[in-house]
């Protein structure tokens, strides 16, 4: 048994980082809707302000973290382009280079031009968007429980994020099922 | 027979008092935010139309003209959110036309980047 240095980054970038934002997903918007200020107390409202900056700033962070490995770590070696000598149109002798052995067959050449083409996209919108998230709850602090068109709002760039890392996510669990980097 | 014991609970009733903070910086991160996912939504379909375009954004050999795509709409959020931040700090402005630039932004991020939108125009 053994884990190439290649399968390594893959499993950072999406079982680690990836997938981290998408599990915390949940709890960091139950934590947006539910801060109210009739709903906690002035121990608890301190507290809970303190959670959200950490976590939110933590989730920020690893999904920074996520897109810059997938884009600049693993994916070049996606689309390394294969020899002089390698078919491109046989798919068996394309295997270390999965760009190439999506696009050799029909049937899953759409995994390349629809879902890694989507995916390399759409995924950078989910840092830009939970950046936007963290910032409020460390602008606004305790306060921000008597905010509530600000907290809607960080509430809905909170879902964008996930909705782009979701998509994003899915299709690189797809992709490297149907095409693994070695 | 049913058991009847029954629990009171009381929660405290407190009030604290902090200083609010402007909405400036804010506002201006929800409108950078809009600015940058707009930027990768246009410049997407854009250098499918331009090649000469896609050669340029290609500022590395590995990740080919993804670099481009992604480094310019993330580098312009931060400009944005900077200049705005730096010129509305302390100071309030409206959150709704922030939030619906954001918004608007976002939706066009979201469609530029969908391939059977940017490889329409894909020149042929």
């Amino acid at each position: 048994m053994e884990v190439t240095t290649r399968e390594l980054w893959t499993l950072i970038h999406g079982m680690g980082f990836g997938a981290i934002f998408l599990l915390a997903f949940a709890g960091g918007l139950a934590g947006l809707y539910s801060f109210k200020p009739e709903w906690v107390t002035v121990s608890g409202i301190n507290e809970r302000a303190r959670r959200l900056q950490i976590g939110m700033w933590v989730l920020a962070a690893v999904v920074w973290l996520t897109v810059i490995t997938g884009t600049w770590v693993v994916y070049p070696w996606y689309r390394a382009a294969p020899p002089a000598g390698i078919d491109t149109k046989v798919a068996a002798q394309l295997l270390n280079y999965p760009r190439y052995f999506l696009l050799a067959s029909k049937t899953t050449a759409e995994w390349h031009t629809f879902g890694m083409e989507w995916k390399e996209h759409v995924a950078w919108l989910a840092p830009i968007a939970a950046t936007v998230v963290a910032f409020v709850t460390s602008h606004y602090g305790a306060t921000l429980s008597k905010h509530p068109q600000i907290r809607r709002a960080a509430a809905i760039f909170f879902i964008l994020a996930f909705v782009a890392a979701a998509a994003a996510g899915a299709f690189g669990a797809f992709i490297t099922k149907a095409a693994p980097l070695h | 027979m049913a058991n009847e014991n029954k629990i009171t609970i009381t929660t405290k009733a407190e009030q604290i008092e902090l200083a609010d903070v402007a909405n400036g910086p804010v506002n201006a991160s929800f409108i950078a935010a809009g600015i940058g996912a707009a930027a990768l939504g246009l410049i997407i379909p854009l250098s499918e139309a331009l090649p000469a375009f896609k050669t340029f954004l290609t500022w590395d050999k590995g990740v080919g003209p993804l670099s481009g795509k992604t480094i310019i709409p993330t580098v312009l959020f931060f400009i944005v959110w900077a200049v705005l931040g730096i010129l509305w700090k302390g100071k309030n402005t409206t959150t709704r036309t922030a939030v619906t630039i954001g918004l608007v932004g976002f939706a066009i991020g979201l469609i530029g980047s969908f391939p059977p939108v940017f490889e329409a125009f894909t020149a042929k």
